[in-house]
């Protein structure tokens, strides 16, 4: 299984909820590695996560435009994805877009 | 004072709901003005900070309905509790606090101001209430009293020296009788005490939803009433049913503002209790507590019956359990036919009868595979039935489609979590021609069987 792990910068960590696992690019074709530099690959990837109250909680429920401190919308993070527990890659992540209704 | 408090969400409430907050200031044409509401949990520790420029009106409009359901919940598992059990998640008290942010220019740094008069820097400090305790519940915004919940429908306090007489229904289900086989567990939740948001020294003693005893009478096919047994709420604020709540209410807290009550007939076993020869359906009252102490016959605050089936048709049934529209759980048997239908993926792959890997020469071996199958996935989709149901139980088993957190009871007593997977439900459109009816729902275990390889 796969685990998105994260840790904000005030160092608090949480392994995210993540939609499936499709959804997390964990392998690396062979252009892309011989093109490291050239071509983004799975190491740059947009991903989308689920609404969950876990999410919530640690992006400091962003989805309120007016909810203070905002994490990852202006900044990177760390963050790093392992699969069945090993770390496969590690760097840092930020949110792109954040998508709502009117009920939240 | 420089924040007013125009209007805030009363206690209790509901978290999933529409929490309107509004507040004004007089310091609002300051540069850079915003309002700030901190949600506090029941110490005070910041769990989020919101802030609002003014609307043209002056006013700052909060909803918290958004947010404030991220912090409730899991619902408590005490589906085979034996005693009367606090609350742990079910819900919560938060401190809502408003205060303003702003600077002396429009260029200079902010600060963020307490709100109170006359102004001092630091966080948010005015409130409406002192607490709201919010159960993890959902509120639609068609049911809602002036953006609050209609609390008065399961929230009544009464006189606690025990010389009223009321009767009430404020069990936190819809569901008034039920039936269930021996071996099921159920469990009743009432809010307990004093939840109206009053801070702990200004709480009014003579005066609570005081759940102090359930009453469980037994009764034969005849309605002969064949035993009677207490069991007393001594999860908080009181530890013993001696106590006055005279001698406890200052021990309230968001752990003892609600109160789960074992209610199936495995639970009153659990509890010791003894299931008569006979026993048709028994019934469970509350009660508040007299001076004596005693409990309170003529103050009722729910009655609740439950009828004892056997196997419909010798069909085992199913036993759901899911978190209903209070935030806690309600129950129900799909008495008649289950079925399983197991639905089989199967990777394979053909594999040549002559060895060309062997050693030396190639051994005829009629046992080598053609086809082999290396993975099979077992996806196993299961249905259930209910009897024919009344009006009431088919409005209310609305629930069980629309919840998200869904259990079943396994045969040996364990509850294992399940998704519902009926796309839609069709509800009664015809009252004519559709007196009674039933309802079939397709569900599946959360966790799946594991590919065979």
């Amino acid at each position: 299984m796969v685990i998105l792990r994260v840790r904000d910068n005030f160092g608090v960590e949480a392994d995210l909820d993540i939609l499936n696992e499709a959804e997390l690019l964990v392998d690396i074709s062979a252009i892309e590695s011989g093109d490291i530099g050239e071509v983004f690959g799975v190491s740059s990837q947009e991903f989308m996560l689920p609404g969950t109250d876990l999410n919530n909680q640690f992006f400091a429920n962003m989805y309120d435009m007016g909810a203070d401190l905002s994490i990852a919308l202006n900044h990177t993070i760390y963050a790093s994805v392992l699969v069945d527990g090993q770390e496969i890659f590690a760097g840092r992540m930020y949110v792109n877009d954040i998508i709502k209704d009117d009920k939240g | 004072m420089a924040i007013t408090v125009r209007q805030n969400s009363t206690s209790p409430g509901i978290g999933n709901g529409h929490l309107i907050q509004s507040v004004t200031s007089n310091s609002g044409s300051r540069p850079q003005f915003r309002f700030v509401t901190d949600i506090n949990d029941k110490d005070g520790e910041l769990l989020q900070r919101v802030k609002q420029q003014a609307n043209p009106n002056g006013t700052g409009i909060f909803d918290l309905g958004n947010i404030i359901p991220n912090y409730l919940g899991p619902t408590d598992t005490v589906w085979d509790i034996s005693a009367a059990t606090a609350n742990t998640a079910c819900g919560k008290d938060f401190q809502i606090r408003f205060g303003e942010e702003y600077a002396y220019s429009s260029t200079g740094s902010t600060a963020i101001y307490t709100g109170e008069s006359p102004d001092a820097a630091g966080d948010p400090n005015v409130s409406g209430s002192n607490y709201i305790f919010l159960l993890d519940g959902v509120l639609n915004s068609a049911a809602m009293t002036n953006f609050n919940w209609s609390s008065g429908s399961k929230y009544d306090e009464e006189d606690t020296d025990g010389s009223s007489t009321f009767s009430y229904q404020n069990g936190l289900t819809r569901f008034n009788t039920a039936s269930v086989r021996l071996g099921d567990y159920h469990t009743l939740s009432f809010l307990n005490g004093n939840v109206a948001g009053v801070t702990g020294s200004a709480v009014n003693n003579s005066e609570a939803q005081d759940i102090y005893a359930m009453t469980i009478r037994q009764y034969n096919s005849a309605g002969t009433l064949l035993d009677t047994d207490y069991i007393y709420n001594n999860a908080g604020p009181r530890s013993d049913q001696s106590e006055l709540w005279d001698d406890v209410y200052q021990a309230q807290n968001e752990n003892t503002r609600l109160v789960h009550f074992p209610a199936g007939p495995e639970n009153l076993v659990d509890s010791g209790l003894t299931l008569q020869t006979g026993l048709a359906y028994y019934t469970l009252t509350f009660n508040n507590q007299t001076i004596e102490p005693g409990i309170n016959t003529n103050g009722v605050y729910g009655e609740y019956r439950f009828d004892i089936t056997d196997a419909n048709c010798g069909y085992d049934g199913v036993r759901f359990a899911w978190k209903n529209e209070y935030g806690v759980w309600d129950y129900f048997n799909f008495a008649l036919e289950s079925s399983t239908t197991s639905n089989v993926e199967r990777e394979q792959f053909e594999q040549n009868f002559v060895d060309f890997s062997a050693t030396n020469t190639v051994t005829y071996d009629r046992e080598r595979r053609g086809f082999e199958q290396f993975q099979n996935r077992v996806n196993k989709q299961r249905t259930a039935n209910t009897g024919y149901l009344t009006q009431d139980n088919a409005d209310n088993l609305r629930e069980l489609f629309y919840s998200t957190n869904v259990y079943v009871q396994r045969s040996n007593g364990e509850w294992w979590p399940v998704v519902i997977e009926s796309a839609s439900v069709t509800e009664k459109t015809n009252p004519r021609s559709q007196k009674l009816f039933t309802y079939t729902v397709n569900w599946r275990y959360a966790n799946d069987q594991r590919a065979r390889r």
